[in-house]
């Protein structure tokens, strides 16, 4: 058994272990194996993950992804539920994309039931998940490139994205978890003037769209940080 | 390739592949026998025409009427756009299947996941260890008969959970006698 794995085997990285720091002996720094753990973070924190590296001097090693911290077993809270019930559950799973989440709950139990549903609603619900598509890339952009070091597109994208939220909420009742699919159709019809004040929003994000562009993409140091970084052929993505 | 031709495909490569097949709403299954389920995962990946090149995931199936746990395996080709459900069956206690992670990367997390939720074992796992679930942590929380953490501690009026005593075996439904569970007797 090496050092690494010596090491590795005295702490196996499950979740619920205290923070560990081990440096390795007294040797010398750059031929000393050392673990570290980076997380986790609070589950209310986005993208909740701990780490377990293995150091070499500055160079890592080895790297143990410990998942699991935002796993709160829906199959099992859906077994004690019907399928109305689900489509609240299900918009939570990405609570940035609910609506994708809860149409596709409602078209697998659409497929089983051989229901049809009417053309208007698929219209609905089909212009109502690009809206909220839309609102998932803003945050992407958003909040990727806050994390990258660029302050300025949150700010941006949280302008649009309160405008979208407004259309969606006059559409559905919420902001965020929408609730509004139902197996065989929807929960209710677009209000008065939906579609009017749609079309002018497209235009406008459409226009703001080019701000986006020149901040991040003309952000040196987001180029930095992203172009040829972690990049990974095809094939392996998809094994 | 159509559901139909996959299923067709892999009965004309080997007969023995297919164990028993199945089409529901568009989509293909074939029960594999436990010695062909690598093979037949070689087959599927390498073989030109059905290029599945996408370990798309895994889950599990409890049936504690047959005292059985199901394995799937959805496979997708990205390349030739079809998709094919892999199944095999195992006994619910000591169960194993042996491992797609040699085939697929992608199947060693789906198998450490499926392993710790449903209690199956994946013979050749190179790192079968628990996924999701801290180091710690007993039972096998996706089988009909675990109970939900909440439930145990506090039951929850007027509704029948999953895996309750007396319960039906297929949560939702109504017990077929009444009166099974004297914690619930009361109530019919």
């Amino acid at each position: 058994m090496s050092m690494t794995e010596e090491r590795r085997a005295m702490f196996p990285g499950g979740p619920g272990e205290g923070m560990e720091l081990v440096i390795a002996g007294e040797g010398e720094l750059a031929t000393e194996d050392m673990v570290l753990n980076i997380g986790p973070q609070h589950p209310s924190t986005h993208g909740v993950l701990r780490v377990v590296i293995t150091l070499d001097g500055e160079r890592i090693t080895a790297a143990e992804p410990v998942i699991g911290y935002m796993h709160r077993g829906f199959e099992k809270l859906a077994e004690a539920r019907d399928y109305r019930q689900i489509i609240a559950l299900v918009n939570r799973h990405d609570w940035l994309s609910a609506y994708g989440n809860e149409l596709g709950v409602a078209l697998i139990v659409e497929k089983m039931m051989a229901l049809e549903v009417p053309p208007r609603a698929t219209w609905i619900r089909m212009l109502l998940t690009e809206w909220n598509r839309i609102l998932n890339h803003l945050m992407f952009l958003g909040s990727y490139g806050l994390e990258l070091g660029a302050m300025t597109p949150m700010f941006y994208a949280f302008r649009e994205r309160e405008e979208i939220q407004a259309l969606m909420e006059s559409a559905t009742g919420g902001r965020l978890h929408f609730t509004s699919c139902r197996v065989g159709g929807l929960k209710e019809d677009l209000p008065k003037g939906f579609l009017k004040h749609s079309e002018r929003l497209v235009k406008l994000i459409r226009h703001r769209l080019l701000d986006y562009e020149g901040l991040l993409l003309g952000n040196e140091i987001f180029k930095k940080r992203t172009v040829g970084v972690g990049v990974l052929p095809g094939s392996f993505v998809k094994d | 390739m159509t559901p139909e031709e996959l299923v067709a495909h892999l009965q004309e490569v080997d007969a023995s592949f297919v164990e028993r097949s199945d089409i529901q709403f568009g989509q293909a299954s074939v029960w594999v026998p436990r010695d062909k389920w690598q093979a037949c995962g070689k087959h599927l990946k390498e073989c030109g025409r059905c290029r599945f090149d996408m370990f798309n995931f895994m889950a599990g199936v409890d049936w504690p009427e047959q005292n059985e746990i199901e394995v799937v395996a959805h496979l997708y080709s990205v390349r030739r756009q079809h998709h094919l459900n892999m199944k095999i069956r195992v006994p619910r206690e000591d169960g194993s299947v042996p491992t797609l992670s040699g085939i697929w990367r992608g199947a060693n997390w789906q198998e450490r996941e499926t392993a710790e939720l449903f209690g199956v074992g994946f013979e050749g796992h190179p790192h079968l260890v628990k996924l999701l679930l801290p180091e710690a942590f007993e039972g096998f929380p996706l089988r009909k008969d675990f109970l939900l953490m909440t439930r145990e501690v506090k039951e929850w009026e007027g509704r029948e959970e999953p895996g309750a005593p007396g319960s039906s075996p297929r949560p939702g439904r109504v017990p077929a006698a009444s009166g099974q569970n004297p914690a619930k007797a009361g109530e019919h």
